[in-house]
């Protein structure tokens, strides 16, 4: 998955190497702690803080289970026509991309809704031009006062109406093709306060391959001692059951470990896992804790805002 | 204070509603079982769901193809259907397996196959498997034993000369007999071709 603009480091399968630049703490989310002073900001921030790692009141948060084996999927076959008549369809497209080269030239379809917005802007344009002309010979109307002006003024002042409504139908139409196209997103937060032994960087790697390093720095080290939440990936993420590999590195020559968990981001909301460093500082994977919980767009709280 | 009297008749038609109201009862609380057992869908139905996942892994995903993943009933409904997205800006077509009202499973196509997209108000399976088995279909059926094999839908290919088409291929095989393709224009419903191969 990629967020548009990770560009090629998203192609190539290594996403980001979060390092304390990169990563955002979620201590600047209220106007408050940015225009407080030093340290009544760090207190406050430190409210936000905490708020965030109790995080999510009202929806239902799961722990989830961390397991040492990546979790086995039964694959079922899907795509089976396609797959056994690829070469023949191939071949049809080819002669297709030829016939409609000769034709036409090279070109893709164009987006419907692209096409759609051409129409209302068109649209847009009469009405304003109609409108225009209405006012304009509202305003010579107003020097009548013949009853049979009136009425004719109050016909236009129909159309008016008429032209409203259509503007705010087109409105309505922008408005469902944005609002319906919310994206499914998944948010890692890190979480931790046995500040000496959290382990210093992890590797996160998704089910499709994609693989995000995680640097805890000092500064990062700090700001979760006191009870901050980090945010170590935003992305976004396809709406079904997957899971994720926490991997750590060894430390003085001892192996790492890696542990598997399994979560079903919920469609079009933002998903949240939380990893809680204090639990992995030991190799023992079946000690590391994580949580879950998804909302809706637009109902962040405590910090997170939504406007990434 | 007079006592309502009921004739015959209308005891016999009380009566007969009540054990009628009875046998509905018993009828019904199986038939809503069944209903809510039964995972089918038409291929529409899981349109929104695979976009909503093939979205998270590319933002210029399109539609290019959909096949049934099961087998589909009589209703041109099935457990699964797949649906195939290709991005042009990652040049590849990744594959969503949709049922349950959930994406099931999505898979790398693993090879080249860069189809134009579909137009985006095609007939629904059910219609289009109805206007396949009244052309064709039923009667490839009864004849040769045969039954539905695949329903695809895809972008001219089929059609060379109308590459703006978007078809449902509905295949019918039977044993020892080559198989029956009819296709349909999706959009209008029309049948524009059915073949034997």
């Amino acid at each position: 998955m990629g967020h548009p603009g990770t560009g090629l480091a998203s192609r190539i399968g290594l996403k980001s190497i979060v390092t304390l630049s990169t990563v955002l703490l979620l201590v600047c989310g209220g106007p408050a702690a940015a225009e407080s002073g030093d340290d009544a900001g760090s207190t406050v921030r430190h409210q936000v803080a905490s708020e965030v790692a109790e995080a999510p009141r009202g929806e239902e948060v799961q722990s989830i289970e961390v397991r040492r084996v990546k979790p086995a999927k039964e694959k079922k076959p899907s795509l089976r026509f396609l797959k056994e008549n690829i070469a023949f369809l191939r071949g049809r497209i080819d002669g297709l991309e030829a016939s409609a080269r000769n034709r036409d030239g090279d070109s893709r379809g164009i987006d419907p809704r692209w096409l759609a917005y051409l129409e209302m802007t068109q649209e847009i344009e009469t009405a304003e031009e109609r409108l225009r002309s209405q006012t304009d010979a509202l305003e010579v109307g107003r020097l009548l006062d013949d009853i049979t002006e009136l009425a004719r003024i109050e016909a236009r002042l129909q159309e008016l109406e008429n032209l409203l409504a259509s503007e705010s139908e087109r409105l309505d139409q922008i408005q469902e093709d944005f609002v319906g196209r919310q994206r499914t997103t998944l948010v890692v937060l890190l979480q931790g306060q046995t500040t000496t032994k959290i382990p210093r960087g992890m590797t996160l790697v998704r089910e499709d391959g994609t693989e995000v390093r995680v640097t805890v720095g000092t500064a990062l080290l700090e700001a979760l001692g006191r009870g901050a939440t980090a945010q170590a990936d935003h992305d976004f993420v396809e709406p079904r059951e997957q899971w994720m590999a926490l991997s750590l590195p060894g430390q003085a020559g001892e192996p790492g470990a890696t542990g598997y968990i399994e979560f079903s981001p919920v469609r079009d909301q933002v998903n949240f896992i939380e990893l809680d460093l204090d639990s992995m500082v030991s190799t023992a994977v079946d000690a590391w804790q994580a949580r879950f919980w998804s909302r809706p767009y637009g109902e962040a709280e405590g910090g997170i805002s939504a406007t990434w | 204070m007079a006592r309502p009297c009921f004739s015959r008749r209308t005891k016999a038609i009380v009566s007969t509603l009540a054990v009628s109201l009875v046998l509905t009862a018993g009828l019904i609380v199986p038939a809503a079982v069944v209903a809510e057992a039964n995972d089918s869908a038409s291929a529409r139905s899981g349109v929104e769901i695979a976009a909503a996942a093939a979205n998270a892994w590319a933002a210029d995903a399109q539609l290019i193809y959909l096949e049934n993943d099961e087998p589909v009933d009589a209703g041109g409904r099935t457990e699964r259907w797949g649906y195939l997205y290709y991005s042009p800006s990652l040049d590849r077509s990744r594959g969503y397996s949709v049922g349950r009202g959930k994406v099931l499973q999505a898979t790398d196509l693993g090879m080249r196959f860069d189809a134009p997209l579909v137009s985006g108000n095609w007939l629904d399976s059910s219609n289009a498997l109805q206007l396949a088995e009244e052309k064709a279909g039923a009667e490839f059926r009864s004849e040769h034993g045969g039954e539905l094999q695949s329903m695809v839908l895809m972008r001219s290919v089929i059609e060379l000369d109308e590459p703006d088409r978007t078809n449902w291929m509905v295949i019918y095989s039977a044993e020892g007999v080559p198989s029956l393709f009819v296709v349909i224009d999706a959009i209008s419903g029309k049948v524009s071709r059915t073949w034997r191969g």
